[in-house]
């Protein structure tokens, strides 16, 4: 009873943080969500030992990101999806900004984003998301300085085109 | 240039606040479901060995001698535990790049790479994307292709699956399962085969049906006694890592080295 407690307490204050760094390094909320859950769902039959972890967020956001990237799963599972959720849940669609970035996210290369999504938005430190990757931590800063950039010129671009258009309009 | 740092922040505070899961006791009770199938799974199959026993002891009489047979059967080969060096692949992984090559030994290895489009329950939506009831051991290889200029129409990967599992009667029916389900994808969308390899095999081809930018998969799953192998690759717009014959020519190569191992 005290684990499932325990384990509820994290599942709440770890889930949105989860389900949000997915939709961000997916572009997709439904697929963030199904990952996310399904992360949760393996936490818990090992939950004596994840839960025993400094960082038990580290190990869901581990086997979130691996379930997130698996297209294989994806290409499997999109009816599967559709019809456990439901329509899409009532979550306040993100605003101009956020959605500009999310697409930007999408253009970047994939460990890029992966390690940008990490330490932006789950704060995760260079360290830990080389330990997560199994990279250097050398490496890690390259991506996250190679992604930053990339993203800031995709990011300048969209506003110059945004001004453009509405001059033209 | 543009900072980034508040647009994480807007994003995460905009949507943190609004993001609602199933309540914890709905994710506990779906894992404990996901356990109960697992031994009922395991129960039944020995439950069945159990049977099949007593029939045979039944038949002649207990006390009656064993039946004599024509011809005497080879003595059985020792399996040589396999290891994940085993793999085709692993010496190159081994050799490889770590941000491109990826092993696992996780019995809980994520999906096979051969495409299927059926099985899921409410629960557990992808049947083969979790531990699959009766596995042994998984050991898993699989290559990321053009990681650095690709966004994901241009990502490519190509893997290799062994998965050990207890007793040949659970892989024959996974095997049965995996073509059943392969067989549930749109006709128009995947090509079924049938190569000849161990003790049984099957293949398939599929490219994602009403798509413009299609994902397309090639992949072969073969049976040697207990053991499952699959070799598979995927792509959208990207340059193929592999043909349907190199994965039959790896399954082949691999069934053969299975055989040598006592398998």
């Amino acid at each position: 009873m005290a684990d499932e407690e325990s384990f509820a307490e994290f599942y709440r204050g770890a889930y949105p943080g989860l389900v949000i760094e997915l939709y961000a390094y997916t572009g997709d909320l439904g697929e963030a969500q199904d990952a996310a859950q399904e992360a949760f769902t393996r936490a818990w039959p090992r939950w004596d030992r994840v839960g025993s972890y400094d960082q038990p967020r580290a190990w869901v956001a581990r086997v979130g990101y691996r379930l997130a990237v698996s297209r294989w799963r994806k290409a499997r599972n999109t009816l599967a999806s559709l019809w456990r959720h439901g329509p899409q849940p009532d979550v306040a669609p993100p605003g101009v900004v956020s959605v500009a970035l999310v697409d930007a996210l999408r253009l970047i290369p994939e460990k890029q984003r992966r390690a940008v999504v990490l330490h932006h938005m789950g704060g995760y430190s260079v360290a830990e998301i080389a330990a997560m990757s199994g990279a250097a931590e050398g490496t890690v800063k390259a991506w996250l300085s190679r992604g930053r950039r990339r993203l800031a010129e995709l990011l300048a671009d969209e506003t110059d085109e945004t001004k453009e258009t509405s001059r033209h309009a | 240039m543009r900072e980034v740092d508040p647009l994480f922040q807007e994003l995460r505070d905009g949507m943190l606040h609004h993001v609602t899961g199933p309540e914890p006791a709905k994710v506990i009770a779906r894992a404990r479901a996901r356990t109960v199938r697992r031994r009922f799974t395991a129960g039944a199959l020995a439950a069945a060995v159990a049977v099949s026993v007593v029939a045979f002891q039944g038949g002649p009489g207990r006390d009656a001698p064993p039946p004599v047979l024509t011809t005497s059967s080879p003595a059985p080969v020792q399996e040589t535990p396999l290891k994940l060096k085993d793999l085709l692949y692993a010496e190159q992984a081994a050799k490889g790049s770590r941000i491109r090559w990826y092993t696992s030994t996780d019995k809980d290895g994520g999906s096979l790479f051969i495409q299927t489009c059926g099985g899921g329950t409410e629960e557990e939506s992808d049947p083969l994307g979790v531990e699959i009831p009766g596995t042994d051991r998984r050991f898993h290889i699989k290559y990321e292709g053009n990681l650095e200029p690709g966004n994901e129409m241009t990502t490519t990967s190509r893997g290799e699956e062994v998965i050990v599992f207890t007793d040949e009667a659970t892989a024959r029916r996974t095997m049965n399962d995996i073509t059943t389900w392969a067989g549930q994808c749109e006709k128009k969308s995947i090509v079924l085969g049938r190569p000849r390899i161990g003790d049984e095999a099957v293949s398939t081809v599929w490219t994602e049906p009403d798509s413009p930018e299609p994902q397309r998969t090639n992949g072969v799953a073969a049976r040697q006694g207990r053991v499952i192998v699959v070799y598979g690759d995927l792509r959208n717009n990207g340059r193929p890592l592999a043909t349907l014959a190199d994965h039959e020519h790896d399954a082949r190569t691999m069934v053969d080295k299975l055989k040598s191992l006592g398998y």
